[in-house]
């Protein structure tokens, strides 16, 4: 055995180790190939679907390199301050917590899983303008000046995450976070559907509200009327409502499956109980919002085609994630496939987006109830 | 030779608003087993998990051999061996490599003969290569307490740890822990429901109601019972445990 001085970096080598061993290992060489065939199909899928954007993309990101930047800095800030959090948390009650070791490699394992499980998302934005130099001839110039600025953005970003104030969870005198909600005493499976509104309110509390609100209020350019500005910022609060419970709903999904799975409860049952109130909550405030956008000078056309993307794509998401939830199955490969399809289908024909993201929810909840 | 191993001193827990252990106050030496007793909810993991570091208490002090868990965790934890709960073990690693890691943050060569060979006792050694996701509850939980028996530390908290056991490798187990004890090696606390053990293992126990400790026993109480009355313990607990009217 080879002695080392980092037991929390050692365990996390050879999880990944491990993990690549599970994926790429022999007998599973098939799957691995198909997995790593549809990921590639899918970036080729992206950047098909970009390639006609991708000027345009440069040309209205060049003139907002500042604004770019501050929605940047801001997403790097969110994110690293969540992972940060999540993952003190993971060490401080996993099965090395009680290991001797000491503040600066427990400080270092969480810095770079905060900065790994960030990755992903902070890489978008500089992915998006690489992929426009690749498609756009000559842009050399406007993209390092908006690659710099994005990486400065993030790197900023993401030390404030860091060094945000965060409340110890350790603390025991700290509120547990999944605080039961007065509807808990809800009789028969009504409780799940209570259980996404439960779930978004916590994690909507106004402390987190406020923050959310910040880089729109900073966004607003001067001169705004206040009706407008108020109008706006309704439309960001219900944007980040909607995508809140949606997560909420991923969320209850999985959760009240493993719970509820050995059971005698159906699958229609229970994906009933779970998705009726959050999709007719989804319904209500995606129109209210297309309304908003409509008061706000959008075109009907495209406030109508906004409102029926985001409905596809969270009945896409619910169906995917209420049948993976069921048969015990991670659901982001199918959905990342399901939506490069509904992508690609969109381009060739308008308004296919919705009725498609219905028949492919249906096949999957179809094949949940099955098994 | 007698300074206490674990001092617990005012120990306050709180979850929000409510409560959890109020002003607890314990203290072992190497040669002491520990029984904690109480009614499900009254606090006994908590106390534990203060213990061993993860829960930061509301107020009081937590001293593993004169070290504060809570100022000098490093040299503090280099004293503990905590067997967690089967279910936080990391499913992607070999119980081979759990121990190996836990033999590292010790800074030891390796894993040990004697835990090795306690392995081997415990049917492990086979599958001690495979991942842990593949183990059964019970196999994890012998993993759980093999790790927390790494290094010899001079105090071993477990919590409900034997639950899950086959009667032969509990039987093992408590064994190895009460020649541990036996020999002045370590103090051991473990919280648990099994009164049979108290009285075979214990040289005190405690009774932890609504987050204090209520009532405890010494050895000589302990002797006491186990010679003139086995079943008095079992009476005393129910008496002590409040009824809901």
């Amino acid at each position: 055995m080879r002695k080392t001085a980092r037991p929390l970096m050692t365990a996390l080598r050879l999880e990944a180790t491990n993990q690549l061993r599970a994926w790429f290992g022999a007998g599973r060489r098939g799957q691995s190939a198909l997995a790593v065939a549809g990921i590639a199909g899918a970036l080729g899928a992206v950047m098909f679907l970009a390639r006609p954007f991708a000027p345009a993309l440069l040309r209205a990101a060049a003139p907002h390199l500042l604004t770019l930047s501050i929605l940047v800095g801001f997403q790097a800030s969110v994110l690293i301050h969540l992972a940060r959090r999540k993952w003190t948390r993971h060490y401080s009650s996993n099965w090395l917590a009680t290991l001797p070791v000491t503040r600066r490699q427990f400080l270092a394992i969480t810095a770079l899983r905060s900065l790994l499980s960030a990755a992903l998302m902070l890489g978008l934005a500089p992915a998006a303008v690489l992929l426009a130099r690749l498609c756009v001839p000559g842009s050399a110039a406007v993209t390092s000046v908006l690659l710099t600025g994005i990486g400065i953005a993030t790197a900023t970003g993401a030390l404030l995450g860091w060094f945000l104030p965060a409340r110890d969870t350790q603390r025991s005198d700290c509120v547990p976070r999944h605080a039961p909600g007065p509807e808990a005493s809800l009789k028969g499976l009504a409780a799940l559907s209570h259980w996404t509104q439960t779930q978004t309110g916590m994690w909507l509390q106004p402390r987190s509200l406020a923050r959310l609100l910040l880089p729109a209020m900073l966004l607003l350019p001067m001169g705004t009327s206040g009706n407008v500005a108020i109008a706006l910022l309704c439309l960001w609060s219900l944007a980040i409502y909607l995508f809140v419970l949606l997560r909420a709903m991923v969320h209850v999904a999985r959760d009240g499956a493993s719970w509820l799975r050995p059971t005698s409860v159906t699958f229609y049952r229970f994906a009933w109980a779970v998705a009726r109130r959050p999709l007719f909550k989804q319904l209500q405030w995606t129109v209210s919002a297309a309304v908003l956008l409509i008061a706000l000078g959008c075109q009907p056309q495209l406030a109508a085609r906004v409102a029926e993307w985001w409905l596809a794509l969270v009945t896409l998401t619910s169906g995917i994630a209420l049948s993976r939830a069921y048969q015990s199955k991670t659901m982001r490969l199918r959905l990342i496939a399901s939506v490069c399809v509904l992508a690609v289908l969109e381009r060739f024909k308008q308004h296919l987006a919705l009725p498609c993201a219905l028949l492919i929810s249906a096949c999957y909840v179809r094949e949940a109830a099955r098994t | 030779m007698n300074a206490p191993v674990l001092a617990v001193r005012n120990l306050t827990v709180r979850y929000g608003r409510k409560s959890v252990l109020s002003g607890v106050d314990l203290s072992l030496v190497r040669g002491d087993w520990f029984f904690l007793l109480g009614p499900n909810g009254s606090g006994k993991t908590t106390l534990l998990r203060c213990v061993s570091g993860q829960i930061i208490p509301a107020a009081g002090a937590v001293n593993i051999a004169g070290l504060s868990i809570l100022n000098t965790p490093q040299a503090a934890k280099r004293l503990l061996g905590y067997a967690h709960p089967p279910e936080v073990l990391p499913g992607l690693l070999s119980g081979r490599q759990c121990l190996e890691v836990y033999a590292a943050a010790h800074d030891l060569p390796d894993i040990g003969s004697r835990v090795l060979d306690l392995a081997a006792e415990l049917r492990l050694a086979p599958i001690l290569d495979r991942w842990v996701a593949s183990y059964s509850l019970g196999t994890r939980q012998k993993v759980s307490i093999l790790l927390a028996l790494i290094g010899n530390p001079a105090l071993v908290v477990l919590d409900e740890a034997f639950n899950g056991l086959d009667p032969a490798s509990a039987v093992i187990l408590k064994r190895e822990l009460h020649e541990r004890v036996a020999a002045r090696r370590c103090a051991v606390l473990l919280a648990t429901h099994a009164l049979d053990s108290v009285l075979r293992h214990g040289t005190r126990a405690g009774l932890l109601l609504d987050g204090v400790l209520a009532r405890s026993w010494d050895a000589r109480q302990l002797e006491a019972i186990r010679r003139n009355d086995p079943g008095a313990l079992e009476t005393a607990l129910a008496e002590a445990v409040p009824q809901e009217a």
